[in-house]
């Protein structure tokens, strides 16, 4: 139930924490899933986040480009446009408004 | 054929780029050698990861307001898997349509892959053309009006799906959804009748050659031959069900 509900407020937000994790520069898909693992989200299997990826590049949040590498395949690098920072900024807000509400209520519920 | 020649493979059939393709599945290839995991585990099904790779409208919604892919089940959502025949599949994805399921993908080792709102499951219905890629865009175009979606091509089939809601309103949805099926392979009396009856026509075949020819050796490499490539044909699900 909790592994549940864990899963479904990751679905909500996985594709602004994937906008965030591209605030200090370019990266590309496995970096990106280690840096959410690193951060306490759980390790985000490839099949979720490359839809995501997909997504944000057809909404124009993120601009991708493939280099090929000197060995072995080569890399697709993604890196936030002005409207991702843009998004980014707007919908961060949004959710510590969110996270607020909730918090507020939760403290209120809790045993004293 | 490995993980990514299927992948490769059901791009194309959903009309991605060579050059598209070439870059993903690159790109792909380096994360799974990079994680170490097995493509099939990392990524899903080809059939169903190709489809959420390529879809970008309907679905659940994230923060940034991005519509998710019709292909991704939510967390009120669940998926099935079931193998069949080509006799029988429009019947029985319409008798799973009726219950809430809709069809997602299909790929040689997983069949057909479908899923089920549990929120609030609604009725599908599905209908199958035959036709060669070259005519897909007309056969898609001709059946639109009728509210008919592409729910997948494979080979020279064709799968539409439609919500009875289209046609029946509010009764297309439903109000409980039943159990999953407990079986996961659906092959009819037709299609073993059928198998009896290449196997023979192609030993008939062989007998005459063999009468006539009385050359043994090559009518027996080509009877082997015609079997094994019937069956590859006919019988793609079977092999996962030992």
């Amino acid at each position: 139930m909790a592994t549940d509900r864990r899963a479904s407020w990751l679905k909500g937000v996985l594709d602004l924490l994937v906008l965030a994790t591209l605030t200090e520069g370019e990266n590309y898909g496995y970096e990106i899933a280690k840096t959410l693992a690193a951060s306490g989200l759980g390790q985000i299997k490839g099949g979720t986040l490359y839809p995501v990826l997909n997504r944000l590049e057809e909404a124009g949040l993120v601009a991708a480009e493939f280099r090929v590498a000197e060995r072995g395949p080569g890399r697709r690098y993604y890196r936030l446009t002005a409207e991702g920072h843009a998004t980014l900024a707007e919908q961060s807000r949004l959710w510590r408004s969110f996270d607020e509400s909730v918090r507020s209520v939760l403290d209120r519920g809790e045993p004293a | 054929m490995s993980y990514f020649d299927d992948l490769a493979r059901h791009l194309r059939e959903r009309g991605v780029s060579a050059a598209e393709i070439e870059g993903t599945v690159a790109d792909l290839t380096a994360y799974a050698e990079e994680s170490g995991t097995d493509p099939d585990e990392e990524f899903g099904p080809a059939a169903d990861f190709a489809a959420r790779l390529t879809a970008g409208r309907g679905g659940a919604t994230g923060a940034t307001g991005v519509p998710g892919e019709p292909g991704e089940p939510g967390p009120d959502a669940e998926t099935w898997r079931f193998h069949t025949d080509a006799f029988h599949e429009v019947v029985l994805l319409n008798r799973f349509g009726d219950q809430g399921w809709e069809l997602e993908g299909f790929d040689m080792k997983s069949g057909f892959t479908l899923s089920r709102d549990l929120a609030r499951p609604q009725r599908w219905e599905y209908h199958r053309e035959m036709a060669p890629g070259f005519r897909r865009k007309a056969v898609a175009e001709r059946l639109a009006p009728e509210g008919w979606e592409l729910a997948l091509a494979w080979t020279v089939w064709m799968y539409f799906k439609r919500p009875r809601s289209a046609s029946l309103g509010p009764a297309g949805e439903l109000d409980a959804a039943p159990e999953a099926p407990g079986r996961r392979f659906f092959y009819s009396r037709r299609f073993y009748a059928f198998i009896v009856v290449y196997v023979l026509a192609i030993a008939a075949l062989i007998a005459g050659w063999i009468v006539i020819a009385d050359d043994d050796g090559t009518a027996i490499g080509f009877l082997v031959g015609a079997v094994l490539g019937g069956l590859a044909l006919v019988l793609p699900g079977l092999r996962r069900r030992r």
